[in-house]
C-alpha cells in the first residue's frame, strides 16, 4: 500500500491527513494459492541400490480456469557397482556409483498472468473526472504451467584412496509448453504481450567435475577442481495456433527472436550481404555496403553453450593459503549496442570510428549497415571469455599467537576480484546485459561492467 | 540389523499401507471440487465480468474516450512520445525535435525505421482507441435505450476517427485486428490505404445515423468533417464539400483534457512545455512553411492563428530552442478535432478543384476576415493557388494532425515531389533529411501471423 500527498500542513509533516493536494493512496495485492500433494516412497537394498519414486500434484490459483491438477512424477536410482562382488578390482579406483533419474517438474505462470483484467483510469468528460475502464491484461484461460521432463545418466567415481574424483552426467530435459511473455501485434488494441505456452525447447548436455588433492603432506597441501558443462539449447517445437497452423517466430525484440530450430532469444536482424572499398579512400560508404533489409537471418546465440570453472588453493604449513577462480564461458554472442550508439550515425553518431580509415572494412561495413539500413548484423560479437575472477592470499595466524589475544582463530586475506578478461569481445565487459535477461532480453546498452575490487579482510574468531 | 522373515513381512506390509493411505490421500483430493480453494479474487483487478456488465456502459465510454484523447496527444511522462498529433507534426514541419532521443529525432528527420522505439507507441495507443471505441460501441448496441444516442455515436465517431489517422499517417498495409470485452483476439491482414479510409467512411456514416437518430448536432457535424476529410484524402472533392454543406462555420468539437492526474494531460504540453523536448517549428529545411519569427519571448508570433511563445532551449546538445504553440499553453488545453473553419476549408478546395477561383477565394477570405485578418489576393496560377490553400490549412489547422494528411495530398493529387512539400536539407540540429512521408509499421506487428508480409505494402504518399 502507498500513499502520497503535497502542501502537508506545517508542523505536522509526518501526517498525510494535512495534505492539501495531490492526495492518492493504492495498494498492491497478489493472492496466490497452492494446493499440492505429495507422495514419496525410498528404497535401499543392501546399502547399495537406492531407489527413491514420488508424485507430486499441484493446483494453482495462477493457472488458467480451464486447466486442473497438474502432476508430476519422479524416480531416481543409484548403483554402488564397485561394491558388487562380480565388479573387477582395481588399484586406482576407490569406488563407483551408477546413477540415473526420471523427473517431471512445473514452472507455474505469475499469480495474475491468466486472468483477464481491465485497468481503471480517470478521464475528463464535461469538464468533470470520471471514471473510465480501458483494457489492462487479456489473460489466457488455457494457461498451463511448463512442464519439465528430464532424464539424468552418470556415474561418480573416486580413485587413489579419493584423492581424486569425477562426475559425470548427460542430461536431456524437455520443456513442454514452455512460459514466454509473448508480445501481442499491437493492431490487436488491447494488451501489450500475454504469456502463452508455446511448443517445447529441449536442453541437452553433459556435466563434468574433476577434483583432486595432487599435494597432500603435512607442510603443503594442493587442492584443484575443474568443473563445466556442455549444453544445447533448441527450440523444437513453437506450437500452432488456433486454426492448426503453425506458429510464427516469436519476435521479442527487434534483434531477438524465438525460431524453431534455434536457441530461445537467438539474435536475428537484416545481414550485411557484401562490402567494399570501391573507390579506394579507406571508407566505406552507403552505395559500398549492401544490406537485405527484406529478410532477417541468424547472427547467434546469445546465452553460453560451453563453461567452465577451475578453482585451486595451495595451503602451506597451515599457515599461508593461496586460492584462486578462472572461469570460462563461450559459444555465445553479445549485441554491443553500445558501439553500436557510439559509431552509428542513426544513433548518437560522434565515434571517432566513423572517420577512421586504419579500421577493418568489417568494421566499417558494421557501421554502415547500421546507419544506413538500420541493421545491428556487425554488431553481434564473440563474446567468449576466460576471467580471472578472484585471486586470495589468505595468512592464518596459529593458534599459539591467537591464543594472546583471546581469540580462537584469526587469519588475514589480501583478495582482488575481476582482476583480468581474455575476450574478442570490443565492449568493456562481454557479460554486460542492460535487461537483466527479462524475457531473454540480452544487450551490452552503456552498461556498467562490475568493479575491479581489491580486499582486505581479517577474520578473528572469540 | 537383519529382519527375520517374519518380521520383514510386517515392516513391508506397513509400507504398503502407508502408501496406500497416501495414494488414497491424494485420490481424495483429486476427487473433491477444489477450484475455489485456489479461485481467489484479487480486489486490485477490475474483472471482465465488471467491463461486460452493462450496467457499467458509461465507465466503458469513458475508457473509449480516455483512449482516444491519449491516442491523439500521447501518454504523459518521461519522453511521453506526443500522439498522433505530436509524430505527424514532428515529420512535417509543425514541429522540430530538441531533445536527445535519437529515435524521435529521426522521426524529425524524417527516417523512420521499424524498430524506431518511438513509433510503437503511437501506434499501439492508436489501436487501442480504436478497437475499444468499436468494442463499446458494439456493447450500446446490445442494450436498447443505449442504442442510436450521443454516446454510441461519438464511439462510432472516435473509431472513424481512429482509422482515418492511420490512413494519414501510416503507410499502407496496416493490419486491424480486435480483442473483444471477453479477450478474444481476431487478428486481421493489413489492408491498403484506400480500404483504411472506406473504413473511415463507413463508420462516419454509420456515426451520422446514430447522431441524427440521437438528435445530436455535436455528433453529426463531427461526423459530417470527418467523412468530409476521408473523402477528400481519396480525392473526392465534390463529396466531400457535398459532407460539410450542412455544418456552421463556428461549429468546432474538442477532445478534452486535464490537469487532475497525469492520465488526463495534454500530452503536447507535456511534451513542449513540461519537458522541452518538442518544439514548435518555423521555416523547418528547406520547404517549412514560415508560421512564426524565431527570436526572443513575446516577439514570435506573425499569425494570431498560430501564436506561439518563447520559452526555453532544449536539453540537446545544440541547445535547440523550445517554442510553445499557444493553443495548447495548459495541460488541460483541448484539441480541436473539427471544426467549421475546416468544412468552410474543405467546400474551398473543391472549388478550387473545380476551377472556380472566385468562390475559393471568397470563403477564404471570408473566414480571414472573422479572424480579423487581411485579405488574401488571387496568385493568378493554379500552381500558386494551392501553395496560398496550404499554406492557409496550415495556418487554420496548424497541430492539430491534419498537416501530414495534407502534405501527402499535396504529393498524391497535386502531384507536386515530396522534395518540395516535407522539410529538406538539414534538420535543426544540422543532420540530413531522408524522404520518409509516412510512418512504417513497428516490427511488434510481426507477430500477427495475419501480416503475412511484415511490413507496409508500399510507402508511397
Amino acid at each position: 500500500m502507498y500513499a502520497f500527498g503535497a502542501g502537508l500542513t506545517p508542523g505536522i509533516e509526518t501526517s498525510l491527513a494535512g495534505a492539501t493536494s495531490d492526495f492518492a493512496a493504492g495498494e498492491t495485492n497478489s493472492p496466490n494459492a497452492t494446493l499440492a500433494a505429495y507422495l514419496q516412497q525410498q528404497f535401499a537394498w543392501r546399502d547399495r541400490v537406492f531407489l527413491n519414486a514420488a508424485l507430486r500434484a499441484d493446483k494453482n490459483t495462477a493457472f488458467g480456469q480451464d486447466i486442473g491438477w497438474i502432476s508430476y512424477p519422479s524416480i531416481s536410482g543409484s548403483w554402488v557397482i564397485s561394491d558388487e562382488g562380480f565388479f573387477p578390482t582395481f588399484d586406482a579406483l576407490s569406488s563407483l556409483r551408477l546413477r540415473a533419474a526420471y523427473g517431471q517438474a512445473g514452472l507455474r505462470p505469475g499469480p495474475t498472468a491468466a486472468i483477464q483484467s481491465f485497468s481503471a483510469n480517470v478521464t475528463t468528460r464535461e469538464a468533470t473526472d470520471v471514471a473510465a475502464i480501458t483494457f489492462g491484461s487479456i489473460g489466457n484461460p488455457n494457461l498451463k504451467p511448463e512442464r519439465t521432463t528430464e532424464m539424468e545418466l552418470g556415474f561418480e567415481s573416486q580413485f587413489f584412496a579419493d584423492r581424486l574424483g569425477l562426475d559425470l552426467t548427460y542430461y536431456n530435459k524437455n520443456s513442454h509448453d514452455a512460459l514466454v511473455s509473448k508480445p501481442l501485434p499491437p493492431s490487436a488494441g488491447s494488451a501489450g504481450s500475454r504469456f502463452e505456452n508455446v511448443g517445447s525447447v529441449n536442453n541437452k548436455g553433459v556435466e563434468y567435475m574433476l577434483s583432486g588433492s595432487p599435494l597432500r603432506s603435512s607442510r603443503l597441501e594442493w587442492n584443484a577442481s575443474l568443473s563445466g558443462s556442455f549444453t544445447r539449447n533448441r527450440l523444437t517445437d513453437l506450437g500452432v495456433d488456433a486454426q492448426g497452423k503453425p506458429n510464427a517466430p516469436v519476435t521479442i525484440s527487434s534483434t531477438q527472436r524465438h525460431v524453431e530450430g534455434y536457441a530461445l532469444g537467438s539474435y536475428f536482424h537484416f545481414p550485411i550481404v557484401s562490402y567494399s572499398d570501391a573507390d579506394g579512400n579507406g571508407l566505406l560508404s552507403a552505395n559500398e555496403v549492401q544490406v537485405r533489409t527484406d529478410t532477417v537471418v541468424f547472427l547467434g546465440n546469445p546465452f553460453p553453450t560451453r563453461e567452465a570453472s577451475f578453482t585451486t588453493d595451495l595451503t602451506f604449513a597451515k599457515v599461508v593459503k593461496l586460492s584462486g577462480l578462472l572461469d570460462y564461458k563461450g559459444g555465445m554472442k553479445l549485441l554491443n549496442m553500445t558501439r553500436a550508439w557510439r559509431e552509428s550515425t542513426r544513433d548518437f553518431g560522434n565515434g571517432a570510428a566513423l572517420y577512421d580509415t586504419s579500421l577493418p572494412l568489417d568494421r566499417q561495413a558494421a557501421i554502415v549497415a547500421r546507419s544506413v539500413y538500420g541493421s545491428y548484423a556487425g554488431y553481434a560479437e564473440d563474446a567468449s571469455f576466460v576471467k580471472l575472477r578472484e585471486v586470495a592470499l589468505t595468512f592464518m595466524v596459529p593458534n599459539r599467537y591467537t591464543t594472546r589475544l583471546a581469540a580462537q582463530g584469526l587469519s588475514i586475506t589480501l583478495a582482488g576480484r575481476n582482476l583480468a578478461t581474455w575476450t574478442k569481445y570490443t565492449g568493456l565487459d562481454p557479460e554486460l546485459n542492460y535487461a537483466g535477461q527479462a524475457n531473454f532480453t540480452t544487450a551490452d546498452f552503456t552498461t556498467v561492467p562490475p568493479n575491479r575490487l581489491f580486499q582486505i579482510r581479517v577474520d578473528a574468531n572469540f | 540389523m537383519k529382519h527375520t522373515t517374519t518380521e520383514a513381512a510386517r515392516v513391508g506390509r506397513a509400507r504398503l499401507a502407508r502408501l496406500g493411505v497416501g495414494i488414497l490421500a491424494i485420490a481424495s483430493l483429486a476427487a473433491c471440487n477444489t477450484d475455489k480453494l485456489v479461485d481467489l479474487t484479487n480486489p486490485d483487478l477490475v474483472t471482465g465480468d465488471v467491463a461486460r456488465n452493462t450496467a457499467n456502459l458509461n465507465e466503458l465510454r469513458n475508457g473509449a474516450q480516455y483512449e482516444f484523447a491519449r491516442a491523439l496527444t500521447g501518454p504523459p511522462g518521461n519522453n511521453g512520445t506526443p500522439g498522433i498529433i505530436g509524430i505527424s507534426g514532428l515529420l512535417t514541419d509543425e514541429l522540430w525535435y530538441a531533445s536527445t532521443f535519437t529515435g524521435m529525432q529521426d522521426i524529425d528527420r524524417r527516417t523512420v525505421a521499424i524498430d524506431n522505439t518511438n513509433l510503437l507507441p503511437v501506434y499501439q495507443y492508436l489501436h487501442r482507441a480504436r478497437n475499444l471505441n468499436e468494442q463499446a460501441a458494439a456493447a450500446f448496441d446490445a442494450v436498447p435505450e443505449r442504442k442510436n444516442t450521443e454516446d454510441q455515436a461519438m464511439l462510432t465517431n472516435y473509431a472513424a476517427y481512429s482509422y482515418l489517422f492511420f490512413a494519414e499517417t501510416f503507410c499502407s498495409g496496416v493490419p486491424f485486428s480486435t480483442t473483444d470485452l471477453n479477450g478474444q483476439l481476431t487478428l486481421g491482414p493489413g489492408i491498403t490505404t484506400a480500404a483504411m479510409l472506406d473504413s473511415a467512411i463507413n463508420r462516419f456514416n454509420l456515426a451520422a445515423t446514430r447522431a441524427a437518430a440521437a438528435g445530436s448536432d455535436a455528433q453529426a457535424n463531427l461526423a459530417r468533417v470527418g467523412l468530409a476529410r476521408a473523402l477528400l484524402a481519396k480525392g473526392d472533392y465534390a463529396g466531400a464539400a457535398a459532407a460539410v454543406s450542412a455544418v456552421p462555420t463556428g461549429f468546432e468539437y474538442t477532445v478534452e483534457y486535464s490537469p487532475n492526474t497525469s492520465g488526463q494531460y495534454n500530452g503536447i504540453y507535456q511534451n513542449i512545455t513540461s519537458e522541452h523536448r518538442s518544439s514548435a517549428a518555423t521555416n523547418e529545411g528547406l520547404n517549412g512553411q514560415n508560421f512564426f519569427k524565431r527570436g526572443p519571448k513575446g516577439t514570435n508570433t506573425i499569425d494570431p492563428r498560430v501564436e506561439v511563445d518563447s520559452i526555453a532551449v532544449g536539453s540537446d546538445v545544440f541547445h535547440t530552442p523550445v517554442y510553445q504553440p499557444g493553443k495548447y499553453a495548459n495541460l488541460d488545453s483541448p484539441v480541436v478535432l473539427a471544426s467549421g473553419v475546416e468544412a468552410r476549408l474543405i467546400e474551398a478546395e473543391a472549388a478550387l478543384n473545380k476551377g472556380n477561383s472566385n468562390a475559393y477565394l471568397t470563403t477564404l477570405n471570408s473566414l480571414r476576415a472573422d479572424a480579423g485578418l487581411t485579405p488574401l489576393l488571387d496568385p493568378l496560377t493554379p500552381s500558386a493557388r494551392v501553395t496560398q490553400f496550404f499554406s492557409e490549412r496550415a495556418f487554420w489547422l496548424y497541430l492539430t494532425g491534419h498537416r501530414l494528411g495534407d502534405l501527402r495530398r499535396m504529393v498524391r493529387d497535386y502531384q507536386i515531389p515530396q522534395d518540395q512539400v516535407f522539410p529538406t536539407g538539414q534538420t535543426i540540429i544540422g543532420s540530413s533529411y531522408g524522404s520518409d512521408v509516412n510512418f512504417p509499421i513497428p516490427f511488434q506487428e510481426q507477430n500477427n501471423p495475419q501480416f503475412a508480409n511484415g511490413t507496409c505494402i508500399d510507402r508511397n504518399p
